[in-house]
């Protein structure tokens, strides 16, 4: 059962000036799917998203909407909802005005507004502040009216554009619930954009990790957090330690790296055949590092041996700094293990699966 | 004790700091205006009555100039709001740099004396002026418009004096609002004409209300544009209050004139006040 394809993003390009902002972009997303453009500011994901919502123009490529060629094609008659930074509600109408404005413009019938604005304040749980003014709300009511808004008119495609960046963060975990329950409950077709990494992994059936103006991967949030495509990919989602190293040798599709800290490691090369003697840089995420008494026995895992420099308290976790070598590596500990209860100058062993490894030619950007 | 002490000594400080503005109001505003107030309430023989301000109902000749400084301002409070709108809406969407530009144009003008601008209006508008003479030998007309010395002179120059404080008043409350405004509006299914009428328009009340208010009472007491550009012909209550005062000497009637000026204009802008001040709009632009 393969759903249909509601919007398709042809080779978009968009420059301003000298500058290109946007790539290269094609992208199909399937009918009820929620894809994040996840980025750092500058990145081009508000650029794509300004033109599929009709504010830019692309210089070139297509995008196609529910079927429809959408290039020249006014914002107003697009049939998108939209949810903005700022919100955007408007001052001078109270909050059933606003959510009614949209089908006002759409000229459906009074009775017929005023069921459908109560529906969707249900729906996003506020049914009570329907004649108090956007100020009279709080940042997290302002955003939920404006997502009520933007729903209330049964949009073919819904734009967010880092809906959650104005709220702090207790509110901005709470309204991301939110929104993937909406999601989930209306099954509307949802671009998200955002530059927070757990945002996207979060709400997303997929992610479009983009840098500079360019892709550099399109995937799940499973494929972008353990495949990474690029160096840059790996480095913006999640903490990793870098280890900058030379391959040694390669054989059977294992790399041995001497790393420039001064101690050697397995990896494998993922189908990349780099040949022995070309500089890469090796990543190993802090939760995959292990902590072990000196001397502990790795077996077939990479081991160093290594000294606490200093341990961080997180909460549901503590962050250990570990020397190895002239390298320091984060080390993710449980608070509720014995781990937490190490010391600087502690001696430890570190000790990490080679499939943790991953390798990149050292060419690449970073996040 | 102590704090009924500190704001004894908040009071003493306050008034200290506003004595010297005080002493100035008191000795060039406030005393004049008595003693302008006590001539209106003089008869002939010095005695108190009304008899000034009860001629002014009763005869036509002072209501009738009363009716059409009234009808002016207002024709120029809306000569200002159609012409001076497009103006702010266009500094709010420009650059700051155009923008400065654009506020030392329209200020520019009035930093020569308003006699000398309305003697170029003069200029322009009369019988043999620019636009009559341009008119006449395109064919468009064969005998001269009556631009000047009409009640669409008068409005014409008091436009072209105020208009400045419309344009500002007006631009400063379009640069508040939120631009993403338009852009919800425009995705919600709003063309830009109902982006106006529904964003932009009643989002710049403030300005509309401040800059009428202060066109209104400055074209309400307006003498020079009016003496110059109305001539005999369109006689405004500052004019006839001037002629009674330096004139025919009857200070009393001049005085009762120019209370008559002062009330009524305060009465219109409190009015226009309250109208457009409604609940609603308290609510969305108060605090």
């Amino acid at each position: 059962m393969s759903k249909s394809i509601d919007v398709e993003l042809k080779q978009v390009r968009k420059t301003f000036g000298s500058n290109v902002v946007v790539d290269n972009f094609s992208l199909q997303i399937r009918e009820g799917e929620c894809v994040s453009f996840l980025g750092p500011s500058g990145c081009g994901k508000t650029t794509t998203l300004n033109m599929i919502a009709g504010f830019l123009e692309p210089d070139s490529g297509e995008i196609w909407i529910k079927g429809k060629r959408m290039n020249g094609v006014p914002s107003n008659k697009r049939e998108l909802g939209m949810v903005f930074q700022t919100y955007s509600l408007f001052p001078h109408m109270t909050v059933a005005e606003n959510v009614a404005y949209g089908l006002k413009l759409r000229k459906v019938p009074k009775a017929e507004i005023k069921r459908r604005v109560s529906k969707v304040l249900e729906l996003v749980k506020l049914p009570h502040v329907a004649d108090r003014y956007p100020k009279q709300l709080s940042g997290g009511q302002r955003q939920r009216i404006a997502i009520a808004r933007a729903l209330v008119i049964e949009p073919s495609l819904l734009l967010l554009d880092e809906p959650l960046s104005n709220l702090d963060a207790k509110l901005r975990e709470e309204l991301r619930e939110e929104i993937k329950r909406l999601h989930l409950e209306t099954g509307v077709t949802t671009i998200f954009v955002t530059h927070d990494q757990e945002e996207a992994l979060y709400l997303s059936d997929r992610i479009v990790v983009m840098s500079s103006g360019k892709v550099e991967q399109i995937g799940t949030p499973l494929e972008i957090y353990n495949q990474p495509a690029t160096e840059f990919v790996h480095t913006f989602i999640g903490k990793s330690n870098k280890l900058p190293a030379a391959v040694e040798s390669a054989a059977d599709g294992v790399l041995t790296l001497r790393a420039a800290a001064g101690f050697t490691m397995k990896a494998p090369d993922r189908g990349r055949s780099l040949p022995a003697g070309s500089a890469v840089n090796a990543y190993v995420r802090p939760e995959k590092l292990r902590l072990a008494a000196p001397g502990a026995d790795a077996g077939e895992a990479n081991s160093v041996p290594g000294r606490v420099r200093q341990l961080s308290f997180l909460g549901a976790f503590a962050e250990c700094e570990v020397e190895a070598g002239s390298a320091r590596l984060t080390v993710r500990v449980q608070t509720a293990g014995e781990h937490a209860r190490l010391s600087p100058g502690d001696p430890v062993t570190l000790i990490w699966e080679p499939e943790d490894v991953f390798v990149f030619s050292g060419e690449g950007r970073t996040a | 004790m102590t704090a009924s002490r500190k704001v004894w000594r908040a009071l003493r400080n306050a008034l200290l700091l506003l004595a010297p503005a005080l002493v100035v109001l008191l000795v060039a505003f406030i005393i004049p205006m008595l003693y302008m107030f006590l001539l209106s309430l003089q008869d002939p023989n010095g005695q108190l009555s009304l008899g000034n301000y009860l001629r002014l109902f009763r005869d036509p000749y002072y209501l009738g100039i009363l009716w059409r400084t009234v009808k002016l301002s207002l024709y120029t409070v809306l000569a200002c709001l159609v012409f001076g709108y497009p103006v702010a809406m266009f500094m709010a969407r420009s650059s700051g740099r155009v923008r400065g530009i654009v506020t030392f144009l329209i200020i520019a003008p009035h930093l020569i004396s308003v006699v000398i601008r309305n003697f170029g209006w003069v200029v322009i508008l009369g019988e043999k002026g620019w636009i009559n003479s341009l008119l006449m030998n395109l064919g468009v007309i064969d005998r001269p418009l009556k631009l000047l010395y009409n009640e669409l002179g008068v409005v014409i120059g008091l436009t072209d004096a105020y208009i400045v404080y419309m344009v500002l008043a007006l631009a400063t409350s379009l640069y508040a609002i939120d631009t993403s405004l338009y852009k919800a509006a425009g995705i919600l299914g709003a063309s830009s004409v109902r982006k106006f009428f529904s964003i932009t328009l009643p989002l710049s009340l403030p300005g509309i209300l401040a800059g009428s208010t202060l066109v209104f009472s400055l074209s309400m007491s307006a003498y020079v544009t009016p003496a110059l550009m109305g001539g005999t012909a369109v006689k405004m209550l500052p004019v006839i209050t001037y002629e009674n005062i330096m004139i025919t000497l009857n200070w009393p009637l001049g005085a009762a004139l120019a209370f008559l000026l002062l009330g009524s204009t305060y009465a219109l802008v409190t009015l226009f006040t309250k109208l457009v001040e409604t609940r609603r709009y308290k609510e969305v632009f108060s605090g």
